[in-house]
């Protein structure tokens, strides 16, 4: 969750990039002209021999101030005061804002005081009184425009103390990046500076910086501020001069008596005595709209070209040309209502008025120049422009005007089709707009802004498709090559098929580690096959060519063929090799094995005794069996002896058995399948076992435990039969699997087809946004793009002049309010000009689209409106905008028609209010918006109207995200600079009102809120206030400056004494609590852990002098009725 | 069987090169440095000329770009032009950190013509880019978080609210703190967001999040077996010599990987999308 409560946060200062390297300190005086940093690299060779290193160090001066000659004005966001305000409170500080961050610190030419947080700033805002300074008269040669300290005054005297300068430059911040419960200050870099990335990366323009001037005004007097360089390298740099090797980079320009300055900016403003924000609120009184705004006449008598003019008398020769807004028709007396709707209807009886067909002829020319030749054409128009003094002229093709709206609406003629019959409807918004002066006008002034803007809006129109024309050409070459690929694919490969599939195997090979088929690669499915891939190699290709001389000499019949010989390997007819046999003569372990085994046992025992090893035991069982039969049928049917003599002969049976199954496994002991390490541990034990040579007479007897020389041997043996067994696992081979061939050389094919590979490839490196891929479908085709602007459109009309925008604008009162209604008719016709104009523009410019885009449906600024209804960023867009696409407007309906709120259902009263006044020139971006009142009430609950109703208050969930129905910011404003302010509010004068409270249940109204907008501070000390200092918002002139005169500088150096804040004794038990205090004790809590002191940084002195700003709440009642 | 031998016997092999010396000088050369503006920022300013001959001065702002062309960086290279190189083969650039605090950014890269420093077979050299890009230098700029700064001071933002309502009543309310979505909304409106460098004006020229793009050429080392990725580091790579050299030495480390591996472009690694 964000923050409940706005706030900001200051950094004392802030670098970026590589000047963060600079070591040397701020006035020292051995660094000359440019700081620099030490830059050191090492390059290692490697791979022949040992390694090398080598190292590169260079020394890289930095640009410092002396460098630089300029700022360019767009830098600067803001001034404080603005230009030419003649009211600015002398107990307030000028300040001067920059968009980027690091800007008054980027070429400082030395290090941080870490340990302090201070750091110079290179340019500085020096403020003059006019009698102080003269403009510097002999620019040829300066880069900068300068000025001269009069003879009369000190340089240092007018600027501030040099070493005070890093107090006076901060980074502002609109969200806490402090985040510390109990602190305003968090000193742990790393994290205030993740926070502060965190904040760039979100919206870089929730942070800028900001100079300020401690210079102590002078009530009602004129001054000028300019923006100077600090350091005296900057002062050379600004005149044109050449800094000397010798100056010190960061001595400062006021130094030794300098008196001349250059500046990169430069304004005027007066200081007054009254103007703060609530009297320039109260100044404010609802008023009338003069009659004559928002129409101006427009002279329609001679259109030229032979087109008859509008001359109807009662028109008077003019048409009355309306503007962006006009006055709601109930505001007009009944003269005025006839006066408008005459000028209203002026083509209405009879329609078309001559004027009108002959504006549609000359239109339509275009398009019969398809089918007739020029001088057929324009005889049959009507329309010449023929020279009547030269016979001889012939009649060329015309230019004629724009069918504006020609290809949203897919028209290209008016009134009249190419046969002459009659164009039904004839009176839908392209005729209305194309045959009547008034729109047509409208529509050119959106032509005329296309024309003057184009190259910003087709550079951002490049911008918004990236790279659209390599994309294309990438795809176009792509599809030549898939179908040139194509052709070759199904010419020569496909066809290789049908020859045999083996061939269409070898063939393929190269490809084979590339193609996935069940899974893993061809490459891999032939190895692990009975093929070997040998039989696709090259050398076997060479061998098996027809012609080869292998070839002439085999025979070769029916079933053999060397095409068919991959097949046959696979179906085991023919082995690559024989299989392996060894040969017989060799003696094998087996045969070992065999002749260790007793000789003078009948085979059939061996062989028994080696199947089923529990044959030994039978002699037992029958024993057993035997002794379980005396049991059951007693002792009597047998003779004992007999008896006797079975069980001892079985009991040598199984002796002997024993013996020979014994011997049996001595003899395959040797086996190689034997020789396991077990069969180590199974061998008999001896104390006296030593390895002999060849021929030695020596018999180890079998004991109890081993000599030292059998566990050697016992374990190099054992170590041996691990390798044999190892060895035996790793030479097993793996049972090859036939190779699915078919299935083989379809998967490769399938693989290698150029109308997948070639596509998969080339689109695979092109990222097309899924908004243009639905423009595009999912064929494989050029991309085409619309782009779009959500630029508010009145802003460049009004650039080319607010009389444009609302004629006869300047009859608007000054400090008055006043109620306006939007004239859509005007937007529409004005919208679709843009969109006419730039829809060719961007076929001129070979733009990949067709001209079909609504490319701007923005008029008014909607900014300021608060998404309630928690719409994604896409929605709310389409919310706000102005007009429907142009593409959809339907064919018969009317100019005028198109109002897009209107068309989502939001039939509301959209009322402008108009205000001019002395408070938007001091405060142009003054936040307005309406917020619900509430009844104060007595004790019985009644509601009390002898008090002043209150804003609601706002609790829970509706802090996060206020109801429409207790907070209503304007739907969409605009601004005509220097000081009138539109916004379009949903609600009406009556119901903002509200009711007087005599009865219950009366309506409480609105209040108008009109605050000072966030992100604009200001800074400054009190004037007077002899009491206790219990918040930083007390604090004065004199007590900081003890003995100030007006032109005295705010100091801080090592003298400057601390001042503390006096506890309010905020808990009501305190003895010493005053319920005077009370509404101080929050904003003690924070400001109680910053002081005045001689070691404060910047970011704590903007804390201290920061101003709490103004918000004046005014009940519609009170602001909306006359006084 | 015979042999024999006729005409005079020279030898036409030129000298190997000392490469180090010629690297060195490289990255020594003036030209080759230069200072890089970040992207967001915009410079405003306009700069005094300065003689460039005698001084090397950058842009404080942004990163310091150093780049060379004689060979590329971190690819084995079997020879320079027609001459074999005498020293070293592999060469990497490193900046010293230290008290400096600096590091690395990112390494640049140049376009080489393969030919010149690979021995590569004639269907290999025809069959591959003329040109291609390789790491040749870098950017270096100062150890962690680009921005510094020492502490943050904040200040809750409280209005001074003024209520009028029946006939001009006046009631202050000191200090009444301000709710943040209006706030946020209303910091919509500010001078800043009027500017023509802000965010709100960019956006407004460029409402799309997204534009058509255009990626490099990726290849990848893979196996043979089933296409799939060597491992994470042998995805991305922007040239076809660059895989094979991280194929080589992948192989020269593990001798079981020989034939085992191969360099395909990334849409034909398994799993690519």
């Amino acid at each position: 969750m964000s923050d409940l409560i706005g706030t900001y946060s200051f950094l004392p200062w802030l670098r970026q990039g590589i000047a963060n390297n600079i070591k040397s300190a701020d006035m020292d005086n051995s660094v000359k002209v440019r700081a620099a940093v030490n830059v050191s690299l090492t390059l290692k060779g490697e791979g022949i021999g040992a390694a090398k290193t080598e190292t590169i160090a260079r020394n890289v001066a930095l640009y410092g101030p002396g460098d630089i000659t300029g700022i360019e004005s767009k830098a600067i966001i803001k001034a404080e005061p603005r230009n030419w305000i003649t009211n600015f409170e002398p107990n307030y500080l000028p300040y001067i804002d920059f968009y980027d961050e690091d800007l008054p610190w980027r070429y400082t030419p030395a290090a941080p005081d870490t340990s302090l947080g201070r750091l110079r700033p290179w340019i500085m805002l020096a403020v003059l009184k006019e009698e102080e300074f003269e403009d510097g008269k002999n620019i040829t040669n300066k880069p900068l425009p300068y000025f001269k300290i009069k003879s009369s005054f000190n340089a240092s005297d007018l600027m501030p103390p040099k070493e005070q300068l890093w107090a006076w430059a901060h980074v502002h911040i609109n969200q806490d990046i402090v985040k510390l419960e109990n602190a305003v200050e968090n000193t742990d870099v790393n994290s205030v500076l993740q926070r502060f990335q965190a904040v760039l990366n979100k919206d870089p323009d929730l942070a800028y910086s900001r100079i300020v001037s401690p210079r102590k005004l002078a009530p009602k007097t004129g001054y000028h501020a300019f923006l100077i360089p600090v350091f005296e390298s900057g002062r050379l740099a600004g005149l044109g001069l050449d800094v000397p090797a010798a100056t010190s980079a960061t001595a400062s320009a006021w130094d030794s008596g300098q008196i001349e300055f250059p500046y990169y900016y430069r304004w005027y403003f007066r200081t007054g005595t009254v103007g703060d924000f609530e009297y320039l609120v109260r100044l404010l009184q609802p008023k009338p709209v003069d009659s004559r705004v928002g129409r101006r006449d427009m002279d329609v008598q001679e259109p030229g070209y032979n087109i008859s003019g509008i001359t109807d008398a009662d028109l008077g020769g003019i048409l009355k040309l309306g503007g962006a807004l006009q006055i709601p028709e109930e505001s007009l007396n009944a003269k005025e209502k006839a006066e408008v709707k005459k000028y209203d209807e002026w083509a209405e009886n009879p329609y078309p008025h001559p004027f009108q067909s002959d504006l549609a002829s000359f239109i339509n020319l275009a398009d019969d120049y398809n089918e007739k030749e020029a001088p057929d054409a324009n005889q049959g128009s009507g329309i010449s422009n023929k020279d009547p003094n030269d016979p001889n002229d012939t009649e060329d093709p015309m230019i004629t005007p724009p069918l504006y709206g020609r290809w949203h609406a897919m028209v290209e003629r008016l009134l009249e089709e190419r046969d002459g019959s009659a164009i039904s409807p004839d009176k839908n918004w392209i005729h209305q707009l194309n045959l009547d002066p008034r729109w047509r006008v409208a529509a050119g002034f959106g032509t005329k802004v296309v024309q003057d803007k184009q190259e910003e809006y087709m550079d951002a129109a490049w911008g918004q498709v990236g790279e659209i024309l390599e994309a294309n050409r990438k795809i176009r070459l792509t599809q030549f090559a898939t179908l040139a690929s194509r052709v070759f694919y199904n010419k020569h490969i496909i066809p290789l098929r049908q020859i045999g599939m083996e061939t269409a195997l070898v063939f393929t090979a190269p490809v084979q580690k590339r193609i996935m088929a069940q899974g893993a690669t061809v490459f891999h499915q032939v190895n692990g096959s009975l093929v070997p891939y040998a039989t696709l190699s090259a050398p076997m290709r060479r061998i098996l060519r027809p012609g080869s001389r292998l070839m002439r000499m085999l025979p070769f019949e029916a079933q053999v063929q060397p095409g068919n010989l991959i097949r046959r390997i696979n179906d085991e007819e023919v082995f690559p090799a024989p299989p392996k046999k060894v040969p017989e003569t060799v003696p094998t372990l087996d045969d070992l094995a065999e002749g260790l085994k007793p000789d003078n046992v009948p085979g059939f025992i061996k062989d028994s005794l080696s199947q089923s090893p529990w044959l030994q035991y039978l002699p037992l069982f029958i024993i057993l069996l035997l002794v379980i039969l005396l049991f059951i049928l007693g002792f009597t049917w047998l003779p004992m002896s007999a008896v006797g003599a079975l069980i001892a002969g079985s009991l040598y049976l199984f002796a002997y058995l024993r013996r020979v199954k014994q011997r049996l496994e001595d003899a395959e002991s040797v086996l190689e399948e034997n020789q396991e390490p077990e069969a180590v541990d199974k061998l008999p034990k001896s104390h006296d076992f030593k390895i002999t040579t060849m021929g030695e007479e020596f018999k180890p007897t079998i004991g109890n435990a081993d000599s030292p020389e059998a566990i050697r041997f016992k374990t190099a043996l054992r170590d041996t039969y691990e390798l044999v067994q190892l060895s035996g696992q790793a030479g097993v081979k793996a049972k090859l699997k036939p190779l699915d061939i078919n299935l083989m050389v379809a998967a490769t094919y399938k693989g290698i087809d150029p109308m997948i590979t070639i596509p998969r490839l080339v689109l695979g490196r092109i990222k097309i946004p899924a908004y243009i891929f639905e423009l595009i479908g999912e064929t494989f085709t050029e991309a085409m793009a619309y782009p779009e602007f959500d630029i508010p459109m009145y802003k460049p009309l009004v650039d080319i002049s607010s009389e444009l925008f609302l004629p006869n604008i300047n009859h608007i009162e000054q400090n008055s309010i006043s109620l306006l209604e939007t004239n859509q008719q005007f937007i529409e016709s004005y919208m679709v000009g843009l969109n006419h104009e730039f829809a060719r523009e961007l076929l001129w410019r070979e733009y990949p689209t067709d001209q079909r885009g609504s490319y701007f449906r923005q008029f008014w600024d909607p900014s300021g409106y608060l998404n309630t209804g928690k719409l994604d960023r896409k929605k709310l867009k389409e919310k706000l905008r102005d007009i429907p696409p142009l593409h959809l407007w339907s064919k018969f309906s009317k100019l005028g028609d198109h109002d897009h709120r209107e068309a989502q259902g939001d039939k509301e009263e959209e009322a402008v209010l108009v205000i001019r006044g002395e408070l938007l020139k001091k405060y142009p971006t003054a936040v307005i918006y309406a917020h619900r009142a509430e009844w104060r009430t007595d004790q019985n609950g009644d509601i009390d109207n002898k008090q002043e109703r209150k804003p609601v208050e706002l609790k829970g969930a509706d802090l996060e995200n206020p109801p429409r129905d207790k907070i209503k910011t304007p739907l969409y404003e605009a601004k005509v600079d220097p000081d009138i302010y539109f916004f379009g509010f949903d609600i009406t004068i009556d119901a903002a009102k509200g009711d007087s409270g005599d009865n219950p249940g009366d309506d409480p109204g609105w209040f108008f809120v009109i605050k000072e907008r966030p992100g604009e501070p200001r800074f400054g000390l009190d004037i007077d206030g002899q009491g206790d200092i219990n918040v930083w918002n007390d604090l004065t002139w004199e007590k900081v400056v003890p003995g100030v005169s007006d032109g005295d500088f705010i100091g801080i150096d090592s003298n400057t004494p601390a001042i503390n804040l006096k506890d309010p004794h905020c808990d009501p038990n305190d003895p010493l609590h005053d319920p005077q205090l009370v509404e101080k004790c929050e904003q003690y809590g924070e400001d109680k852990f910053i002081n005045w002191n001689k070691n404060m940084n910047a970011a704590e002195v903007a804390y201290i002098l920061y101003q709490v700003p103004v918000l004046v709440a005014i009940h519609a009642s009170e602001m909306l009725s006359e006084k | 069987d015979f042999s024999k031998t006729w005409g005079e016997e020279k030898d036409t092999t030129l000298p190997s090169i000392k490469v180090m010396p010629i690297l060195k000088a490289e990255f020594e050369k003036m030209e080759n440095w230069e200072a890089n503006i970040p992207a967001a920022n915009n410079l405003l300013m306009t700069l005094r000329k300065i003689d460039t001959s005698a001084d090397l001065v950058l842009h404080p702002v942004g990163q310091l770009k150093i780049s060379q062309r004689a060979a590329p960086l971190l690819l084995t290279i079997d020879k320079i032009g027609s001459q074999k190189p005498e020293d070293a083969n592999y060469f990497t650039l490193t900046v010293d950190g230290g008290s400096q605090e600096l590091e690395e950014k990112a390494k640049t890269n140049e376009m080489f013509a393969m030919g010149q420093f690979k021995d590569l077979s004639d269907s290999k050299k025809l069959s591959s880019p003329a040109y291609e890009k390789k790491k040749a230098g870098l950017e270096i700029s100062v150890k962690g978080k680009q921005l510094k700064t020492s502490g943050a001071v904040k200040r809750v933002v409280r209005y001074e609210q003024i209520i009028i309502d029946n006939n001009f009543k006046r009631v202050v309310v000191k200090f009444f703190s301000f709710f943040s979505s209006l706030f946020t909304l209303f910091l919509n409106g500010n001078s800043t967001s009027k500017s023509v460098l802000s965010n709100k004006y960019l956006k407004q020229k460029m409402p799309f999040e997204e534009k058509i793009t255009l990626k490099t050429d990726e290849y990848v080392v893979a196996f043979n077996t089933d296409n799939s990725a060597f491992n994470d580091q042998s995805t991305t790579f922007t040239s076809y010599t660059e895989a094979e050299e991280f194929m080589d030495r992948q192989v020269k480390m593990n001798p079981n990987l020989q034939d085992g591996l191969h360099v395909i472009p990334q849409v034909e690694m398994k799993g690519a999308a």
